[in-house]
């Protein structure tokens, strides 16, 4: 999707995209161009490093996934707002030659597993405008769209001659978070 | 007031005689600070000298029923509050009748939204060039307050009417309608107005919004030439 030359990456396998929010009236942003924002949800994220994960002090193997979302114990539907904030989002509906858009940039990726063998990553995110009633800080944050689902599915394998990437599929629907990695452990 | 083609409402008050009273004068007794009385209503081309009613002055019989025992004249309020006139016939130099009245006039002085303690407001609202803008988003419900001066008429508050095409006006503290609660399911401009029999006290412009998200993510797609985020003027790496 990227026409600029200079926008890199840093994870191994990584997504591109460009979220659009388009407001209606558009002539309320002449009066009203500073309330709105683009704000993004993790909604289910679960990954492996080598079918397991080296989250452990001295980095060794451990069985079990390497992230969730929502944290255990969290209580059900748990979110928590995610990037793209900051650098890459474009709040301003009347920058540039916006007439009444925002934008916002995402480059969701995995890292490449060193020697860990393999990497995947399954993450469900939700993205939206807000609406922000209270200049002082998120407190009157009111969603103004509809929530645009989307989806990554990452798999690298570090030890394939060739590409190492099995899979790097972004989707707007949300994907079924598998439980068990696809890879098994290597030694 | 100087310019009284765009004065804005009169209220028209009935003054009745006899056809036999032209040997009689008229006096109307009034605080010209307060409110003015006018022989034109506000639609008709007026000028301060000719048509306006000095207050404590004796008018002929032909100066004010030249035209029939009946005429209507107009009042113009140029303060709020409660004001007194007092018509008054006199004939051979005595006042021989007087007759009362009390009118009430009131201004919206402004409008905002009403929010509870403990709530979180739903609009947000600025003034421009005098208009008064609110922008909420589709499907939200905020609740207006109106501030009326003078404060304190029930009369007054029950008998507003919140007026606006195409969105839901309910009043959610009966019969007071100085609050009123709109909504619309529908992203749109309307125009709200706060009206007392028919006349309008208050405009302002309430925005419904909502956003519609795409999504670019082919490798194919080009950028959007809206699209200003600060990481694309970089050139040593994104944040992920």
């Amino acid at each position: 999707m990227e026409a600029n030359t200079s926008f890199f990456y840093g994870p191994y396998a990584a997504g591109k995209i460009e979220f659009t929010a388009t407001i209606e009236p558009a002539e309320v942003v002449n009066v009203f161009s500073e309330v709105w924002q683009i704000r993004q949800d993790k909604v289910e994220i679960i990954g492996w490093e080598n079918a397991g994960n080296y989250i452990t002090i001295d980095n060794t193997w451990t069985n079990g996934p390497e992230q969730l979302w929502p944290p255990e114990g969290g209580l059900p539907g748990q979110v928590e707002p995610d990037g793209p904030e900051g650098k890459a989002v474009d709040n301003d509906p009347t920058s540039g030659v916006s007439t009444n858009q925002l934008y916002a940039l995402d480059i969701p990726g995995t890292p490449y597993p060193q020697d860990h063998h393999t990497y995947e990553r399954y993450r469900n995110f939700r993205t939206y405008l807000t609406f922000c009633t209270d200049e002082t800080d998120d407190f009157g944050l009111w969603k103004c769209s509809d929530l645009l689902n989307w989806s990554q599915r990452t798999r690298i394998d570090a030890d394939k001659v060739g590409s190492k990437i099995d899979l790097n599929e972004l989707n707007l629907y949300h994907i079924s978070i598998p439980t068990t990695p696809y890879y098994q452990y290597r030694p | 007031m100087n310019d009284l083609d765009n004065a804005g409402d009169f209220m028209p008050i009935l003054v009745k005689t006899h056809q036999t009273a032209t040997s009689a004068y008229f006096r109307f007794d009034f605080d010209d600070s307060k409110i003015r009385i006018w022989k034109k209503n506000g639609t008709m081309t007026r000028t301060n000298s000719t048509d306006s009613i000095q207050a404590h002055h004796n008018y002929s019989y032909g100066d004010l029923f030249a035209e029939g025992a009946e005429t209507n004249f107009y009042i113009q309020g140029l303060d709020t509050g409660q004001h007194d006139i007092d018509v008054v016939y006199v004939l051979d130099g005595s006042d021989l009748w007087t007759e009362s009245l009390s009118v009430t006039f009131f201004e919206v002085t402004s409008v905002d939204e009403y929010v509870p303690d403990t709530y979180v407001p739903l609009t947000v609202n600025r003034t421009v060039q005098l208009t008064n803008y609110f922008a909420t988003a589709k499907g939200m419900s905020p609740t207006l307050q109106a501030t009326i001066e003078p404060a304190g008429n029930d009369s007054i508050a029950q008998n507003l009417s919140w007026e606006a095409s195409g969105i839901t006006i309910s009043y959610p503290n009966q019969p007071d309608k100085k609050l009123a609660t709109i909504s619309s399911q529908t992203a749109q401009e309307v125009t709200l107005q706060i009206k007392y029999n028919n006349a309008t006290c208050w405009e302002g412009v309430v925005w419904f919004c909502w956003g519609e998200m795409q999504a670019k993510m082919s490798n194919t797609d080009t950028l959007s030439v809206g699209n200003d985020c600060e990481v694309l003027t970089y050139t040593n790496g994104v944040p992920y």
